[in-house]
């Protein structure tokens, strides 16, 4: 029943009301007594109406936000037999913001595949020109330097080029393959793959464990992400008595090395091409990518500083 | 041997196959996926080198013409495409090895090497190369009949120096070769610098560290020194 046809009803029964209490003559008290009657129905019908609104509100409102975390579907929720006038326009009001999100996001999640799969292939002729000049025996040592300046930029220029593929990827694929990772083995299984870099950089390493930790999500993002992170906490670290602390206690994993004091606001360093002034040759990206797999995999992820020691935690939501 | 060059880009068909040539071998090529069709049918070839991007279709569907008609040629993926997906499809198609593009021609040179070696000459476990004699199943190297004591990094730099020899590799070949390519900045160098410093030692205390250039910082060259 919508709700134009219950107010009718109601002015209808007020109407035989007062009908009723003119034909019997009586007392005017039970006039008035069915009028508040009739008052409180209008006003009862009404909240229902308008709690159904607030309900159907709430339904769109969970998928529009549903649709932002999870942009590759939206799908009408719609009860279409049963929908009266009103909601009708409620779910075509959502559905086309629904859609239109939906829409921007996969012309923009399509230009960044292009984009970088179109750039892998001139990047690959430039590095391959490169190295077929070098072959050459008429160069001279200046010719060297300016082979090794190209090249090196090359490189750096692939480096991005791979990482915004992989933050493209990310969005795509977070959803595909979710399964329970034991972090504590894959922590295990990094530091393992790390082994030659930390012995060389002479970092002490510390795993404690006080609990077992189990991430449901994608198993590779998962490593990836904890690859990152260790990777960045070797890279970043002191140069003379280094150490790096893995702690895995509850829902989160913890860590902590000691390096530089920050120029930046730990919160500004996951975002994109973000870096502490004295890494020119970091690529910015390590901890954006780390970010933006925790926001798809249902994790939070935190920047401790704290003089000279750094600290990253990752927890469940 | 005989390559044919499977590629639509005009600029690396032509560098793979200036490379390729400079190796001595002979090189085919082709730009299109029936162009490719139409060869495979026709010749034979000792090595495949295939991308799988081709404006007419995907060079996956090759693969199966390519086992059929060509068992004993070695094929190589080159690929824009770094899925997971494609890479297994492609190796359960039968290809030997596969490639992400952006990559190093060294690189390419390394692993043709070890494949054709692999399939074509899988009798040949050996080679020598001056002083070096390399024994690629056992993994290991023997200067002038005297077996020299390597690191696991340490013998990979060697063979994939050697897959090279006579030729410029760079510092970033090198590295990538060895630890992949998410070694960033010039941390990867300090690495390699260490390890190469260490090689150079083993190979100084055999007298052959000539053998071993450097040039200026761009990378590395191994060559049987001229007297």
């Amino acid at each position: 029943m919508t709700y134009r046809t219950r107010v009718a009803i109601l002015i209808l029964i007020m109407g035989y009301a007062a009908l009723a209490a003119l034909i019997t003559n009586t007392q005017s008290i039970w006039i008035f007594f069915l009028g508040i009657v009739c008052f409180l129905l209008i006003t009862f019908v009404l909240w229902l109406e308008s709690r159904s609104v607030r309900w159907q509100l709430k339904v769109y409102k969970r998928k529009i936000y549903e649709v932002l975390r999870n942009l590759n579907r939206f799908e009408d929720p719609r009860d279409k037999h049963n929908a009266s006038k009103m909601e009708s326009e409620i779910a075509d009001f959502y559905g086309n913001i629904g859609r239109q999100i939906k829409k921007s996001f996969q012309i923009e999640k399509q230009f960044t595949q292009n984009a970088s799969h179109e750039l892998q292939t001139p990047i690959t002729v430039i590095k391959t020109s490169l190295e077929s000049l070098l072959q050459s025996p008429n160069l001279q040592e200046e010719d060297y330097k300016d082979i090794e300046t190209i090249l090196k930029n090359t490189n750096k220029l692939s480096r991005i080029n791979q990482a915004l593929i992989l933050l493209s990827r990310i969005r795509s694929y977070y959803n595909d393959n979710v399964e329970k990772v034991n972090v504590n083995d894959m922590i295990h299984h990094i530091i393992g793959e790390f082994e030659e870099r930390l012995d060389h950089s002479g970092i002490k390493v510390e795993f404690q464990e006080e609990n077992e930790l189990i991430f449901e999500m994608n198993k590779t993002l998962c490593e990836i992400m904890l690859s990152n992170l260790v990777s960045n906490a070797i890279r970043y670290n002191l140069k003379k008595n280094g150490y790096l602390l893995i702690k895995v206690k509850g829902n989160a994993i913890r860590l902590e090395n000691p390096g530089k004091h920050l120029t930046k606001n730990t919160e500004d360093l996951f975002d994109r091409f973000a870096r502490d002034n004295d890494n020119p040759d970091s690529l910015g990206l390590g901890l954006s990518i780390v970010k933006l797999i925790c926001e798809y995999s249902g994790l939070m992820v935190d920047y401790y500083h704290k003089e000279g020691v750094h600290e990253l935690v990752v927890r469940k939501k | 041997m005989k390559f044919l060059i499977i590629e639509d880009e005009p600029n690396l068909q032509k560098l793979i196959s200036y490379f390729l040539t400079k190796e001595d071998h002979l090189t085919e090529v082709a730009g299109t996926f029936s162009e490719a069709k139409g060869k495979l049918h026709n010749f034979s070839y000792d090595c495949i080198i295939l991308d799988l991007n081709l404006p007419d279709g995907n060079g996956l569907n090759l693969l199966p013409i390519i086992r059929a008609d060509h068992k004993e040629a070695a094929v190589i993926i080159v690929s824009a495409k770094d899925s997971i997906d494609d890479r297994i499809k492609g190796l359960d198609l039968g290809a030997d090895d596969y490639l992400i593009k952006p990559f190093h021609v060294s690189e390419l040179n390394a692993r043709i090497k070890a494949v054709t070696r692999r399939k074509l000459f899988a009798q040949d476990d050996k080679a020598v190369f001056g002083d070096f004699t390399f024994y690629f199943e056992g993994r290991k190297v023997e200067i002038r009949d005297k077996e020299i004591d390597l690191t696991k990094k340490e013998y990979e730099i060697l063979i994939y120096l050697y897959r090279n020899k006579n030729r410029v590799i760079t510092k970033d070949s090198l590295a990538e070769h060895l630890w992949g390519d998410y070694m960033e900045d010039n941390y990867s160098f300090d690495f390699l610098y260490a390890h190469l410093k260490n090689l150079r030692k083993k190979l100084a205390k055999e007298g052959v560290e000539n053998y071993l250039q450097t040039l200026y910082g761009v990378g590395y060259k191994f060559a049987i020194p001229t007297a």
